[in-house]
């Protein structure tokens, strides 16, 4: 773990000295940083792979690299394309889905199509059971952490150049200070863009974040 | 053009905990609503999961495409406007027009202080 410079990066940081930002304020607050939209490959080419796929298949990826907001910008398509969409989160769920609540929530409807964020969290129980409740679903597209399971429709990955774009959007004020010390940031979260986001959240706030302040420190 | 206003009694926008705002809502639209509903609300924002917590609500069902109400809430006791680096409290007034996607928010302060309490970092 690196060690804090403290007094070096305070040298080196160009927030105005006694700055506070409140959470209301902050670039990076989770409200907009969940509202930004997908930027990689277009979804009509997605769509016409999910028919091949046979209308089952799986969003893969690692922490942080746009699972949910490619899923999320499907289902916001759907409707465009004569077909409903549901989504249901699995993220914080219990590990077993109840198959009632499940059932429930995805209706049997032939126009519509499923989206499961978090399907890492089902079970091989809980499989079965989503396979059954979403029989007469058009579609049902999971995130994961790893295939193997559903076909895959997209491995998400994230680049340093992703990272600057939505910082870009975020705070473009901040876009050329920080851009030196993006690259860095994005191969110490091992690409997890919701991890560097935080992390530009803390640096925002003026609540000390040593390491992204020591590696801009390091590129002046 | 639609129009939407909140106006708080005297154009206040601190309101004490425990008492009761009132007010006026004013509303000029294209197109004749099937409701307008008038929320006091307070929503989170920061680094986690937002919350937002509908406090009261008033329905007015064909309210006409333009016309005015007064309204009253009575403000609970908390939670408090506050700010902090990681997380704020706001409250505000809503007014929804359905169906569409119009609608109006005017931000309060409920505090026993005039601004929301401020979380501030302590030095040393």
């Amino acid at each position: 773990m690196a060690e804090r410079r403290p007094g070096k990066a305070r040298a080196r940081d160009h927030r105005p000295a006694g700055r506070w930002l409140p959470a209301h304020a902050n670039p990076y607050r989770s409200e907009r940083v969940t509202t930004l939209r997908w930027q990689g490959v277009a979804l009509e080419g997605l769509w016409t792979r999910f028919a091949t796929l046979g209308w089952r298949s799986a969003i893969v990826g690692p922490h942080g690299s746009g699972k949910t907001t490619l899923l999320e910008a499907l289902l916001a398509d759907a409707p465009h394309r004569g077909l409903r969409a549901r989504m249901v989160r699995l993220a914080g769920a219990p590990r077993h889905p109840c198959a009632r609540a499940m059932a429930s929530a995805l209706a049997a409807d032939p126009t519509i199509v499923v989206g499961i964020d978090g399907g890492e969290r089902l079970s091989l129980a809980g499989r079965t059971l989503l396979a059954a409740a979403t029989r007469r679903a058009r579609g049902v597209l999971v995130t994961r952490h790893s295939g193997g399971w559903l076909p895959t429709l997209v491995a998400t990955a994230t680049s340093p150049q992703l990272l600057a774009a939505l910082v870009a959007e975020l705070a473009p004020e901040d876009a050329g200070r920080l851009a030196s010390g993006l690259p860095d940031l994005w191969r110490r979260h091992q690409g997890n863009l919701r991890a560097c986001l935080g992390e530009l959240y803390d640096h925002a706030a003026g609540r000390d974040s040593a390491y992204f302040v020591s590696g801009l420190a390091a590129d002046i | 053009m639609s129009e939407l206003a909140l106006t708080p009694a005297d154009g206040r926008s601190w309101w004490l905990p425990c008492s009761t705002l009132w007010g006026v809502a004013r509303w000029r639209l294209d197109v004749d609503p099937d409701a307008i509903e008038l929320r006091l609300i307070w929503i989170t924002s920061g680094k986690g999961t937002r919350d937002v917590e509908v406090v009261h609500r008033i329905r007015l069902d064909q309210p006409g495409p333009a016309g005015d109400r007064e309204f009253t809430f009575d403000l609970p006791e908390g939670p408090y406007s506050f700010a902090g680096t990681l997380v704020s409290l706001q409250w505000a007034l809503e007014m929804v027009v359905e169906p569409g996607e119009d609608s109006s928010r005017l931000d309060l302060v409920v505090s026993p202080t005039p601004v929301e309490v401020r979380l501030a970092p302590v030095d040393g």
